[in-house]
């Protein structure tokens, strides 16, 4: 081969290495980037005055006097979103209008009974069903100032009082049309038949009228709730008597953080959800856009005067949130930290280490020092090397069958069976690695030992293992970090979704919750998903933070270690 | 090992000039593979007390398995099975009740590649005293300083004798090797090549080295270098193809040896 040829090669090989190594870090970059901005986004953010809320009055944390000053800035600008939807709930003017309207109704009725003897007349005049549009027309008539009235209120307000009160007008008016009955029969007696039709004709279109009516107040209404449900999403409830009736305490505070809450603000307070119905009569529910949907409305105006108050309404603030590291969760994750897995994932870690580690080395001195090359041996080996194979699920399910149903370590799941089982998931890692430590160590240094008059186990014990350590603990401590990030193992044995930290005693019986599994848990079980991305985030960044600082301790370790014994 | 002793009395007595010999070896074979490879064949020699004695041959020719044997280091070789004797003192060195341990005590060893521990160089000497136990501080302060200065080691590494053994040169580190071996006061010293790691001026010290623990040590040094041990040894064994071909006086044999095979090696034929 040329000189230049194998240059070339040489050169593309160089090239190949390096752009595959390229692609790694990029792609560890883009993996971890997101992480690592949106997991600290975890501690470090903008908090909403509802956040220092939460500390002041749940974990007594923070200052009265600044969260005071900060309450009495975002009430002022709540205050002219709560008083335009006071008035929208209970309109001024609301008793003059439903007494206009009442007593339209009991003149209207005062005029048929004055005209009951044109009444009759029209009775006498059209026979049977003929009669029936007659006397509508006739009832239009004199309920047209009523109606009038109705359709006027329901366009200007419509408040809950008011889609009460015409519900109350519609029996008055079927009332009021068997009341007015007996009038026409003072004229001549009226058959079964006539009366049936005059009560049902006679406030027929006044009725229709009423009906359009309370159905646009109740569709107002509807989206009212809507949006007032949003409001209370956002910024909490409104009065202190909402607040202490609130079970939830997602329904005692409103969102904590800024970015929530503007994605609350956007979706759940600018729009809204109404019910429809399309064109083949299903029900539906589409979102729309408050300020178009119900432009010129009172809540058009109040949508406004939300999206203008906002950030006066939720003060935000940048804060570092340690607590999220050190403080149980509140309301299933929505508030609060985190403590109770990370504690519970360092118990199952360090139980696994417990169990595994001294067995571990155990074995790997075995296999490298005792072990003739025989079958049994060999069998054993192919054991463990079986044993690293097996999928974790099934570490998780034999944990379950064997260590709770079968030999009942504990009642139920416990961080004792999920310790066992991650103990056991690791155990042929921690066997091969601490081996091959264990191999590495020259032959020359258990050759010198011996020849010292060494026994083997003293030569191990101050010769070859001191000589291994290195090894050995990046090994055993990289299996920590599998350990930490196993999932499938404690779903079975070890984990609960949700439950408070739990102490040193009470690890022999109690389950407990778990990075791993609780990852799992709030990102796709949890009803509020989308509205607690940091908490996830932060939980990942968490686990990702434990394992490299575990591989990063070994790395340091074995450095140090090695140092040491290199001289 | 009292007992062992007088069990095996009659086999002290069979060895030839028993008072003078420490090692004696008769018709002793060394096989490995489960006897599938004969590598040493009836070997009968002695190494005299208080002698250096060089065991040389081509390379392959058993000799290094013949000195292994001498500690039972070749225990850890799978398959490596003995037969005929081989004693130390009249003591069958091969007796399935003997101590290994006890027996490696009185018989020090040192490799071809000096292989100190990767500890401190005090912790390096007083490893042997201290698996003996026994010794206290001062005591074991002594036994460190005298194995260091017996193995002329100790004016260089008094003032750093915390520091790790591996940063010393390779031969500082093999005369930290011998030093090891002495601090066990052992009766034989076994060395396997010592030299063929070395420089010339390291291989010169320990050769001097050799040379002034004679007279005190049985030593037995196996080495592929005629000039050494035409410089360093009192007696010569040469090994051919697992045979003792030839055994007698260093200056006989370089001088005048009696098999054709030996003249043929010493004169560099081949090997």
């Amino acid at each position: 081969m040329k000189t230049s040829t194998r240059k070339i090669l040489d050169k593309s090989f160089s090239a190949l290495a390096l752009s595959s190594m390229a692609i790694m870090c990029a792609a560890a970059v883009a993996f971890l980037a997101p992480i690592i901005i949106n997991g600290s986004g975890a501690v470090w953010f903008k908090a909403t005055v509802e956040h220092f809320k939460f500390l002041r009055e749940v974990l007594d944390r923070g200052s009265a006097r600044e969260l005071a000053a900060m309450t009495e800035k975002s009430d002022a600008a709540r205050e002219k979103l709560y008083s335009l939807m006071r008035a929208y709930e209970s309109p001024a003017d609301f008793k003059k209008i439903s007494g206009a309207i009442a007593s339209a109704r009991r003149a209207a009725f005062a005029e048929a009974a004055k005209k009951s003897a044109e009444f009759v007349k029209i009775l006498d005049e059209n026979k049977g069903a003929a009669s029936a549009p007659v006397i509508k027309k006739f009832g239009a008539g004199i309920f047209a100032d009523y109606s009038g009235l109705v359709s006027g209120a329901a366009k200007r307000s419509s408040s809950p009082a008011m889609a009460e009160f015409l519900a109350g007008e519609k029996e008055a008016l079927q009332d009021g049309a068997r009341a007015v009955l007996e009038d026409f029969a003072k004229i001549r007696k009226l058959s079964v038949l006539e009366k049936g039709r005059v009560r049902r004709e006679l406030p027929a279109a006044a009725l229709e009228n009423l009906g359009a009516a309370s159905e646009k107040v109740s569709e107002d209404n509807a989206a009212y709730a809507a949006f007032k449900e949003g409001v209370w999403e956002l910024l909490g409830p409104m009065t202190q008597a909402d607040k202490e009736a609130a079970k939830m305490m997602r329904r005692k505070f409103g969102q904590t953080r800024m970015d929530v809450a503007r994605k609350v603000l956007g979706e759940s307070v600018l729009r809204i959800r109404v019910n429809s119905t399309d064109s083949s009569g299903r029900q539906t529910s589409e979102s729309v856009l408050v300020a178009e949907r119900f432009k010129g409305t009172p809540l058009a105006e109040m949508a406004k005067c939300a999206e203008e108050n906002f950030t006066a309404m939720m003060q935000p603030r940048n804060t570092f949130y340690w607590g999220f590291l050190f403080d149980s969760p509140y309301d299933s994750n929505i508030f609060g930290g985190i403590f109770p897995m990370i504690l519970g994932t360092f118990y199952l870690t360090v139980g696994a280490m417990i169990f595994a580690a001294p067995l571990g080395i155990v074995a790997a001195i075995y296999f490298s020092e005792y072990a003739k090359n025989g079958r049994v041996v060999n069998f054993l080996r192919m054991c463990v090397g079986t044993l690293a194979g097996v999928p974790s699920i099934v570490f998780g399910l034999f944990g379950l069958a064997f260590l709770i149903n079968t030999v009942k370590v504990s009642e139920s799941k416990s961080v004792l069976a999920g310790s066992i089982t991650l103990a056991l998931l690791i155990l042929p890692t921690i066997i091969r690695s601490c081996e091959e430590a264990l191999k590495t160590v020259p032959n020359s240094y258990r050759e010198a030992a011996l020849g010292l008059g060494a026994g083997k186990w003293r030569a191990i014990c101050t010769v070859i293992l001191p000589a291994a350590l290195p090894g050995m603990l990046t090994g055993i401590i990289i299996s920590m970090g599998r350990a930490a990030g196993e999932t499938a193992p404690i779903i079975f044995t070890a984990a609960t979704s949700t439950g408070a930290a739990i102490a040193l005693a009470d690890v022999f019986t109690e389950a407990t919750p778990a990075l791993p599994w609780n990852i799992y848990n709030i990102c796709s079980e949890h009803e509020m998903a989308d509205k607690i991305e940091h908490v996830q985030y932060g939980m990942v960044l968490t686990l990702i933070a434990i394992v490299l600082l575990l591989n990063s301790v070994a790395i340091v370790l074995r450095d140090r270690l090695q140092k040491k014994l290199r001289g | 090992m009292t007992e062992t002793k007088t069990q095996n009395g009659g086999a002290a007595k069979s060895a030839p000039d028993a008072g003078d010999i420490a090692v004696v070896a008769e018709n002793f074979s060394i096989y490995y593979d489960y006897g599938k490879f004969h590598a040493v064949k009836g070997v009968s020699m002695g190494l005299r007390r208080g002698k250096v004695t060089a065991i040389i041959g081509p390379s392959g020719c058993g000799k290094s398995t013949f000195l292994r044997c001498i500690n039972r280091m070749n225990d850890l070789v799978d398959g490596c099975t003995t037969s005929g004797l081989l004693a130390l003192d009249g003591v069958d060195i091969y007796h399935p009740r003997l101590d290994v341990v006890e027996l490696r005590r009185r018989i020090g060893m040192v490799f071809q590649r000096p292989n100190p521990f990767p500890k401190s160089i005090y912790d390096n000497v007083a490893y042997g005293p201290r698996l003996a136990g026994g010794v206290g501080r001062a005591e074991l302060d002594e036994i460190v300083e005298t194995s260091l200065r017996r193995a002329a080691l100790w004016d260089e590494v008094k003032d750093r004798l915390s520091n790790n053994a591996l940063g010393m040169s390779g031969g500082q580190q093999q005369r930290l090797c011998i030093a090891r071996a002495l601090a066990m006061r052992p009766e034989v010293l076994l060395m396997d090549e010592p030299c063929s790691a070395l420089d010339p001026k390291s291989t010169s010290r320990i050769e001097d080295l050799i040379d002034e623990l004679s007279g005190e040590y049985t030593i037995a040094i196996v080495t592929h270098n005629m000039q050494q041990a035409a410089r360093v040894s009192d007696y010569t064994a040469f090994f051919y193809e697992g045979h003792l071909v030839e055994f007698g006086q260093t200056k006989q044999m370089f001088t005048n040896p009696q098999m054709k095979q030996t003249n043929d090696y010493i004169t560099g034929r081949f090997g």
